[in-house]
């Protein structure tokens, strides 16, 4: 089994002689043995402030770059991206560059990786980290040969000396440099951007080779010598329990070692571990069908009735009870009585869970002094807190390793999973590694919310909007932490339900309560999926029903170039370009044959901008989605192939999600179970993509999730321009056969 | 007793019940993980290996029937040189995974493709390749690199962005990414 990347840890631990950190993962070794020992380019391990420099490079005598990377790799290129950075800064060669995976620790700065975050946290981090290391090689050649400073020139991994044309490597220079000050950040003189060597370019991400080998190492992929397996039979009602049990029949299974209970939350479920009955094994295999012997009688508990379909469907028809005002402009109330034509519809959308193809799983080996952890998590510092707590132990004896994540999309910074795999660690006193099946990732999620969105318009003669009455109804993710969290919070109801980037004078946006009958989390986008879908398919019955074409309503509707406030920073310039630019690709108003539709979406999140146009067909045979075209303004980019492959893959997980993703209770239990009844889009399913990557020098804005939020509009918008019926409720498999 | 033969060596399993799934055995027996486990119901494809050079889900065949056959996981694809299979190298220029799970599964059913159909249409990829999901969505590049290790054109009719890893789309006007590649 290999290391996640080119160097492994225990490798690094010799090379450093930091000391071992325990058993290292990986008997993979490809650069020589010999290499005499880094010289760690920091002196301090302060906490807080990027003045942490340097904690990201060190630099071998044997003339290698060592970049650690602080984010976890989820197929967002993260491992790849930042180093790129760091490395374009120091004048590093990339191919005398190692990249290893950073435990969990603060003095990184944040590590969860999560909310679209690491380019716009870590963009200027990284490249100040370069370009003081890079200082500091400069300082120590300039001392070496005493040389001014200024004519001591880094390039190419060498320092060399304008005057004299002597040069000295990166790895001469290395144990020299760590003795230099650390530079003050501010004095620091990074590159222009005309100088970048690997900034913006397509650098290839440096996990494919050991992926397509087979050879790295996912959550899954932890085997520590001794370890037993765990598989978690776990209660499947809301904050349930266990009534009673009978693990005679189990225990039996050869291959079962014991059966161990677990106590999850009763109330509040936060990231601890279900309740549940651990069954431990000496394989997988035999956990597995252990866990098919087991006789357990749940306690369900006070959610043991939910049906969500029967919750949705009661949201819709409720009279408005408890509203909360979460923005009031303007007379809403008037402009609806005085306007020439009014305008009302309701959207839902129902639970989903992440499917990520690599299901949790997590390893874990307990001492009695320390616990260390393998896992394949968006966040190693939650982890090591969330174990603290469940086992009683302080964060500092903890380690967090972080493998490579097989897909996450917001399930594995929940870290209920690690604390599993801790908690049986110490229980056995043997290291265990728990998996997850796939019935137990559907049915035991952190479930994306459901949605009821109301909204009631008002146009006057011309055909504009004068008023916009909305309301929302979603359960909060504060629900995990709070026993009443029936209303949501501020920036969820902000992902796009109350900051519409549309010019209306009149605007009322309200909140009632929705039950929490199951654990909410964050999938991919969060709410703005929501939000997207049903904005986006309103304002095209608005365009409709005054007969415009929708992308010239749109274009109306949010109106003169201005930044829209609300506190979301939209800059409906560069809004609206996305939408031409998608109009312009496709063709829009394209001609179609026959039976079939374009439709046209877009929407603002995590500070980028992102339009959709998608072309379907309908006929009595079903629906086909034929081609969908993107356009993306997400600032600078650092690696535009990452970027264009997260917009490639959100243009297929939004499909997922609109065609087919669904989550239903009934009787408290979820129904969905795996890949045969929670479907996922399919390589024969897949349309024509065309993205467009918008050049710009601005900021660095989100990637990983904007550009799923308007897909299922543009699909919705264009079933009906092929002649489909309007369609309010997600998923689409729930009205048209899906070809 | 069973013997096993894995990639051209041989293993002996004792004291394992005959039912255990093969990827169950590679996985927790024989630390051959690049074999991933997706769903355990042959729907995801991700643990697919070759059982005499023919595609396989190994979550559903049991160790009793892959015993004394020929089985090929992804550690076996490259040559035992180490030279990379031509797929793999191709998966490598397409820039394909994402997050990567499920690329063993998906290169091992492309490779069981290219053996039987040397120069795969789009409809053979699309047959070959729709039992494997891929949940970060290189469907796209899968595509266009089964074609491309096949020696087939390499204009992908599939991908067509303004900016693509093989360069900038002539249909892009100038507003678009200029080419890095």
């Amino acid at each position: 089994m290999a290391q996640l990347s080119k160097l492994s840890r225990r490798q690094f631990m010799q090379m450093t002689g930091l000391g071992t950190a325990g058993l290292a993962l990986s008997a993979c070794v490809k650069h020589d043995e010999s290499a005499t020992k880094p010289v760690p380019l920091t002196q301090t391990s302060a906490t807080g402030k990027p003045a942490e420099l340097n904690v990201f490079v060190h630099i071998g005598s044997n003339n290698r770059v060592t970049i650690m990377a602080h984010r976890s790799e989820m197929g967002q290129g993260i491992r790849t991206s930042l180093p790129q950075v760091v490395a374009d800064e120091l004048d590093a060669d990339w191919d005398k560059v190692d990249i290893l995976q950073a435990q969990g620790d603060k003095k990184y700065g944040d590590q969860n990786t999560d909310g679209s975050q690491s380019a716009r946290q870590f963009y200027k981090v990284m490249r100040n980290m370069g370009g003081a290391a890079k200082l500091m090689l400069r300082q120590a050649a300039a001392a070496q040969w005493q040389v001014p400073l200024e004519s001591c020139i880094a390039k190419d991994h060498r320092v060399t000396h304008a005057g004299t044309g002597k040069s000295l490597s990166y790895g001469e220079l290395a144990e020299g440099a760590a003795k230099q000050p650390l530079p003050d950040v501010k004095t620091l003189q990074l590159k222009n951007p005309d100088e970048f060597k690997y900034i913006g370019k397509p650098v290839t991400m440096v996990d494919f080779t050991d992926i397509v080998r087979g050879s790295t190492h996912y959550g899954i992929d932890t085997i520590l010598p001794d370890m037993v397996h765990a598989s978690i039979e776990r209660c499947p009602y809301y904050c349930g329990g266990i009534e009673s049990f009978d693990d005679t029949k189990a225990r039996a299974v050869p291959g079962v070692l014991q059966v161990i209970k677990i106590d999850g939350a009763k109330e509040i479920p936060g990231f601890t571990p279900l309740t549940g009955l651990a069954v431990i094994a000496t394989n997988t295999w035999a956990a597995l069908e252990g866990r098919k012997a087991l006789v357990v009688k749940w306690d369900k508990g006070a959610h043991g009735a939910h049906d969500s379909r029967a919750t949705i469907a009661a949201l819709v028809k409720a009279p408005i009870v408890d509203a909360k005002d979460i923005r009031v402009r303007g007379d809403i109330e008037q402009a609806l009585k005085t306007a020439a034509k009014t305008h009302e519809a309701v959207y839902t959308t129902p639970y989903m869970e992440h499917a990520t193809m690599e299901p949790p799983a997590a390893t874990a080996r307990f001492t009695g002094e320390a616990c260390e952890i393998w896992a394949c998590t968006q966040n190693p510092q939650g982890a090591i807190e969330s174990v603290s707590q469940l086992l009683g132990i302080k964060p500092e004896q903890i380690t967090v390793n972080v493998t490579l994540l097989g897909g996450a999309f917001g399930r594995k910074s929940k870290p209920d999973f690690i604390g599993e795999a801790a908690y049986l660690a110490k229980a056995t006193g043997k290291p265990v590694r728990v998996t997850w099946s796939r019935e137990d990732t559907i049915r035991m999620g952190y479930y994306h919310a459901f949605s009821v969105q109301h909204f009631k318009a008002a146009l006057n003669k011309q055909q504009q909007i004068i008023g916009l009455d909305s309301r929302i109804v979603s359960p909060s993710i504060r629900s995990l932490n709070e026993p009443d969290g029936r209303y949501m919070q501020n920036w969820e109801i902000g992902q796009g339900f109350n900051t519409v980037p549309y010019d209306i004078p009149n605007v009322r946006v309200r909140n009632t309560p929705a039950p929490t009958d199951t654990r909410i989390g964050w999938l991919r986008s969060v709410y703005h999926q929501n939000h997207a879908f049903a904005l986006n398919s309103f304002i095209d019955e608005l365009a409709r029903l005054n007969k415009k074409d929708s992308l010239e309503f749109q274009l109306a509707a949010i109106g003169a170039d201005r930044p829209t406030g609300d506190g979301n920073n939209c800059d409906v310039a560069r809004l609206k370009n996305v939408l031409r630019t998608v109009a312009q690709t496709s063709g829009w108003p394209a001609k179609v044959g026959a039976s079939e539709g374009w439709g046209i979406a877009t929407h603002f999140s995590f500070d980028s901008y992102v339009a959709v146009a998608s072309k379907v067909r309908v006929d009595k045979t079903g629906l086909r989605i034929l081609e969908v075209h993107l356009a993306l303004d997400c600032g600078q980019m650092i690696n535009p192939d990452r970027v264009h492959s997260q917009m490639e893959g959100s243009v297929i997980f939004a499909l997922s999600s609109v065609l087919f993703g669904e989550i239903t209770f009934k009787d408290g239990v979820v129904e969905q179970s795996s890949f045969d009844n929670y479907l996922l889009l399919r390589m024969n399913q897949s349309p024509k993509i065309v993205i467009t990557l918008i050049p710009s020098d601005k900021k660095h804005t989100g990637v990983g999730e904007p550009g799923v939020c308007p897909v299922p509009a543009s699909v919705a918008n264009a079933i009906v321009a092929a002649g489909g019926p309007r369609i309010r409720e997600l998923p689409l498999k729930n009205h048209l056969n899906i070809l | 007793m069973t013997t096993l033969t894995v990639n051209g060596s041989t293993h002996q399993i004792n004291n394992l019940d005959p039912a255990t799934p093969l990827l169950w055995v590679l996985r927790d027996h024989l630390g051959l993980v690049g074999a991933k486990f997706g769903c355990g119901i042959g729907q995801c494809g991700a643990c697919t290996v070759h059982l005499n050079d023919a595609p396989m889900r190994s979550c559903l065949l049991p160790l009793s029937a892959a015993a004394d056959q020929k089985i090929t996981t992804i550690e076996g694809l490259a040559s035992p040189d180490g030279k990379l299979h031509p797929l793999q190298q191709a998966w490598i220029e397409h820039d394909v995974p994402q997050c990567g799970y499920c690329q063993a599964g998906q290169l091992m059913s492309a490779a069981a493709l290219l053996k039987q159909k040397k120069k795969p249409t789009d409809a053979d990829i699309e047959d070959a390749m729709s039992g494997n999901i891929c949940r970060c969505g290189t469907y796209l590049r899968i595509r266009a690199a089964i074609h491309s290790a096949a020696g087939n054109s390499s204009k992908i009719a599939a991908v067509v962005g303004c900016w693509t890893p093989s360069g900038v789309n002539e249909s892009c006007d100038s507003t678009t990414l200029a080419s890095e590649a």
